[in-house]
């Protein structure tokens, strides 16, 4: 039987929505043929996942990995799914910035500029999004060192294609909400963002699952029916994809499930 | 006694009173300066490395140092200097020869003349050969370098168009090209990207009536899109890195040096609304006498650096009226405002993952 620690911020969430709805019973009650899910969930339990330690080092908050390690039986056949943070693109892709700014994809150079945007150098974008995306890769990397079992990090939801939903569902947030960056740009700095997670955990040793293609149009933009209550998280039906992907990962079905208090 | 026409010359006339008995610091070879920039003027600078501190201290000064491609405020400040944004007034890296100015703005108004694409740089990276260390790395796709090309150029013509002042450093007479095209180039092929062969690419130690000639064409050229634009030549004091003749690096940084500045003064002497400003005199000769070099005998110290730009502020500008913090706190302002509505993002961003999380509750 494997475990599934499951670790993350908002994103993971939904895939925390769909296990709910799975009605399971719980982790080490189930099937022993079926995989268990062990979730740590860091709205209820207010803990930061990394913090700058005594070494210098950001360091892994120990107490969430003893937490988890006290519950399972076995940690031989344990696996560790992550979605730390996440949104650092997001930043930069909701609201349209003044000027406005736009980049070329090299893996996708077709893809249209923003009327009136200032161009930048892709390289000096990916940059800029480091600033935004460090808290939670310093996270990945630290969890890295901490354990030995094998982790997977999964990409964050693909970008929605409908401005006018994004604009309709950023909450009272926004000044102009009419003024929501193009799904370009959107598209663009998604991309960007899951590639630079994806070569972290190359030369990290940490698996990079990519969000399920049949979730995606042919257009890379998120599927209808994977559209949330907001502007840039996806929706239960999408963490339910996300369980499958898993499922078909481990080749085991997940069997029950608990959020680890 | 009779008289004679040193006579009654002034003292900056004579050897002994304006170089042999003053202090380095009193050094000051500036004289009727024809030109008062004054705060509000748009300063443009382009031309070789030494023309990069004239555009930093304009910028420390509070000038209106005239910029068209600034980036962008979501990139740091160093992050923007790596990529070269606001090292000069527009995006082309240096400008060492009298033909890449020539060439410069001829492409930015159309011209197909000088059609070279990319140089490759392996890994699907291009350079490109107009200024191929624009950016670390070179540019990501061909898409990315066309389309910045395009925005660049069209970004020069609106610094030409605009401008109330161009400062220019004439730095080299060696000078690289395409022999297909006949495009000069910054720097020889195969140092930074592009391959080098005898066949694809020559070589030419421009002459002052060569430089002359393109400046001429470059000076008419800008006369026409802006008629008020006025034109402040220099000629960089720092010596030759390295001569692609075979002959003493020295004996070739003398001839350069010399050609720059003969043609500077052919060229202030024909045109009313053209200067020089004696940037080269003051960190190479008279009392300097070395004294402003580095260790590498190459490299211009901050020290004189400073020289140079005091003497500048002094008869090139009207610092008395220059408002220097209001001027810098205006950009620096503009700048805090995007970085802070990228914060606030930030915290929308924030705000909606936590609400994601109470859903959940």
């Amino acid at each position: 039987m494997t475990n599934i620690v499951a670790m993350g911020h908002s994103h993971l969430t939904r895939v925390r929505s769909a296990l709910d709805h799975r009605n399971l019973p719980p982790a080490g009650t189930g099937p022993a043929d079926m995989a268990a899910v062990w979730l740590h969930d860091v709205w209820v339990h207010n803990t930061d996942y990394a913090a700058l330690g005594d070494s210098g080092h950001i360091e892994f908050n120990a107490y969430v990995i003893a937490q988890a390690e006290s519950q399972i039986v076995d940690m031989a056949d344990t696996i560790y799914c992550v979605q730390f943070g996440g949104s650092g693109h997001v930043v930069l892709g909701l609201q349209r910035l003044s000027p406005a700014f736009d980049f070329v994809y090299a893996g996708a150079p077709d893809l249209p500029i923003e009327r009136g945007a200032t161009v930048l150098p892709a390289d000096l974008v990916s940059r800029a999004l480091d600033a935004h995306m460090a808290p939670y890769m310093l996270q990945l990397e630290a969890l890295r060192r901490m354990i030995k079992q094998p982790i997977v990090c999964l990409e964050t939801p693909p970008p929605y294609e409908d401005d006018a939903y994004v604009a309709s569902h950023l909450g009272n947030y926004i000044a102009q909400p009419e003024n929501v960056v193009g799904a370009p740009l959107r598209r663009k700095l998604f991309l960007l963002h899951s590639q630079k997670v994806r070569d972290f955990c190359r030369s990290n040793d940490i698996e990079y699952m990519g969000a399920p293609p049949h979730t995606m149009t042919d257009d890379g933009y998120l599927v209808r029916d994977g559209y949330g209550e907001d502007a840039t998280h996806a929706n239960v039906w999408y963490g339910e994809q996300v369980l499958l992907q898993i499922e078909e990962r481990i080749s085991q079905k997940i069997g029950a499930y608990t959020a680890f208090a | 006694m009779t008289s004679h026409p040193y006579k009654n010359l002034p003292s900056h006339t004579r050897w002994y009173r304006a170089v042999s008995t003053i202090e380095l610091s009193a050094f000051d070879p500036v004289v009727d300066f024809p030109f008062v920039i004054a705060r509000h003027d748009k300063v443009a600078t382009a031309g070789s490395c030494f023309a990069q501190h004239i555009a930093r201290h304009m910028r420390l000064r509070g000038f209106s140092y005239f910029v068209v491609e600034q980036g962008h405020f979501l990139a740091s400040d160093a992050i923007l200097e790596e990529f070269q944004y606001s090292t000069y007034s527009a995006r082309y890296g240096n400008v060492y020869t009298s033909r890449q100015l020539k060439q410069l703005f001829e492409r930015a108004y159309g011209s197909t003349a000088y059609d070279l694409d990319s140089w490759p740089l392996g890994h699907g990276r291009y350079a490109d050969p107009f200024r191929p260390t624009i950016q670390p790395g070179g540019f990501s796709s061909l898409a990315e370098l066309e389309i910045d090309r395009a925005q660049h150029l069209a970004q020069v013509r609106r610094m030409f168009e605009e401008l109330d002042y161009f400062v220019f450093t004439l730095g080299l007479t060696e000078c690289w090209f395409d022999r297909a095209t006949g495009a000069a180039l910054p720097i020889c092929p195969g140092v930074s990207g592009g391959e080098y062969s005898d066949d694809t690419t020559g070589f030419v130690n421009l002459s002052v009536a060569e430089v002359v000639a393109d400046m001429k064409e470059f000076l008419q050229n800008l006369a026409r899109v802006n008629p008020r634009a006025r034109v402040i030549l220099t000629v960089s004091p720092v010596p030759l890195a390295a001569t692609a003749i075979n002959r003493h690096v020295v004996t070739s940084t003398v001839y350069s040096k010399s050609v720059l500045r003969v043609a500077a003064e052919e060229l202030t002497s024909e045109f009313p609304h053209v200067t020089y400003f004696p940037s080269f005199e003051i960190i190479t000769a008279g009392p300097s006498a070395g004294r402003y070099f580095g260790e590498d005998r190459r490299s211009v110290l901050e020290d004189g650096v400073k020289h140079v730009m005091g003497l500048f502020f002094k008869h090139a500008t009207d610092a008395g009226a220059v408002d220097a913090a209001a001027s810098t706190n205006a950009e620096a302002s503009s700048v805090a405002e995007g970085r802070a509505s990228i914060n606030a993002m930030k915290e929308v961003v924030q705000v909606l993952c936590d609400e994601e999380l109470l859903a959940r509750e």
